[in-house]
């Protein structure tokens, strides 16, 4: 059975596969932070965002690997995040979970009063 | 920026402490500085660390802070009540700090349950805290606050029990009301969580208008 998947975890995993910003593609801690917050459309704090890699990293659904660093960023390494086949399956099951939700109703909704 | 590093680097794990710094730095000096000055850029990497912290370390925390203090007021004056005013300042404090640290440890969450499980987290976390340092007051202080005020009764209660130790007797008594302290450290935690909750949420503006 995939794995459930809360908002935030979809973002991030929406953010590794089809990311909608130059920076996003780059797929980094930073970057995946920007392309979540383009996609919700408000500020998230990086914490959550750490905590949500972390969390997908240690349920296998993404994956990291260690790349060089930069001067602006003081030399430090990124780390670069991808999506497993796994992560692949949950998000699919996640997209057809919340189309059988949604199915047959026209937007926008309105209501019976 | 070398406070902020140092905090950041307690409170991430080994594995990422690097790459979340380097992170963070780039943004900093990319795109916070140049927008927001050195002032607003300061508080803005404060603000990320911030989210960094889990509540059980808010607890831990607060209630290290809380204990300090306690211990403290103890050995400069072992047997000075604690009035009507300074609990009410002490209780308040806590309470205010118990809804600051659950808004600021689900930052980026918009649900009310969010923030009320980590006030009773932080509530009950501060509250074993605190228990160890109240315990510790007992067996570092005993013979001096025996004659507080405010023992008058757990002496009474001694004297009528069985025990033949006073240092037993109070570790057991305060070991017997740890349940009840975690308990209560939760309950108001999760109310000072649901208060920070409902404040952040009135204050936001409605993300989905419909007509």
């Amino acid at each position: 059975m995939a794995e459930h998947l809360g908002a935030l975890e979809q973002a991030v995993l929406l953010a590794l596969v089809r990311p909608q910003t130059e920076l996003g593609k780059e797929a980094y801690g930073r970057a995946i932070l920007k392309e979540v917050e383009h996609r919700l459309g408000r500020d998230v704090a990086a914490g959550a965002v750490y905590a949500t890699l972390e969390r997908l990293e240690a349920k296998g659904l993404a994956s990291s690997r260690l790349g060089p660093g930069t001067p602006v960023r003081g030399g430090r390494p990124k780390r670069h995040y991808a999506i497993t086949s796994d992560g692949l399956r949950a998000l699919n099951h996640a997209k057809a979970a919340m189309d059988r939700l949604w199915s047959g109703i026209r937007l926008p909704v309105k209501g019976t009063s | 920026m070398n406070w902020g590093e140092m905090a950041l680097r307690l409170v991430v794990r080994g594995r990422d402490r690097d790459t979340i710094s380097g992170d963070l730095l780039e943004e900093y000096r990319e795109e916070i500085l140049p927008k927001r000055g050195a002032i607003r850029a300061q508080l803005w990497y404060a603000r990320q660390v911030v989210s960094f912290v889990h509540p059980v370390a808010w607890g831990l925390l607060i209630g290290a802070a809380a204990g300090t203090l306690q211990l403290l007021s103890t050995a400069l004056d072992p047997l000075a009540d604690d009035s009507g005013g300074v609990m009410l300042v002490i209780v308040a404090s806590l309470l205010l700090l118990w809804m600051l640290a659950s808004l600021g440890a689900t930052t980026s969450s918009q649900r009310l349950r969010d923030v009320v499980i980590s006030g009773i987290v932080i509530g009950a976390a501060t509250m074993a805290v605190v228990h160890i340092s109240s315990t510790l007051r007992v067996n570092l202080f005993l013979d001096q606050i025996q004659d507080r005020a405010d023992w008058a009764n757990l002496m009474a209660r001694y004297r009528a029990s069985d025990f033949h130790s006073l240092r037993a007797y109070a570790n057991y008594e305060y070991l017997g009301s740890l349940p009840v302290l975690l308990a209560l450290g939760a309950v108001a935690g999760g109310c000072c969580g649901a208060l920070g909750g409902a404040i952040r949420r009135a204050a936001q503006p409605p993300q989905l208008t419909s007509k």
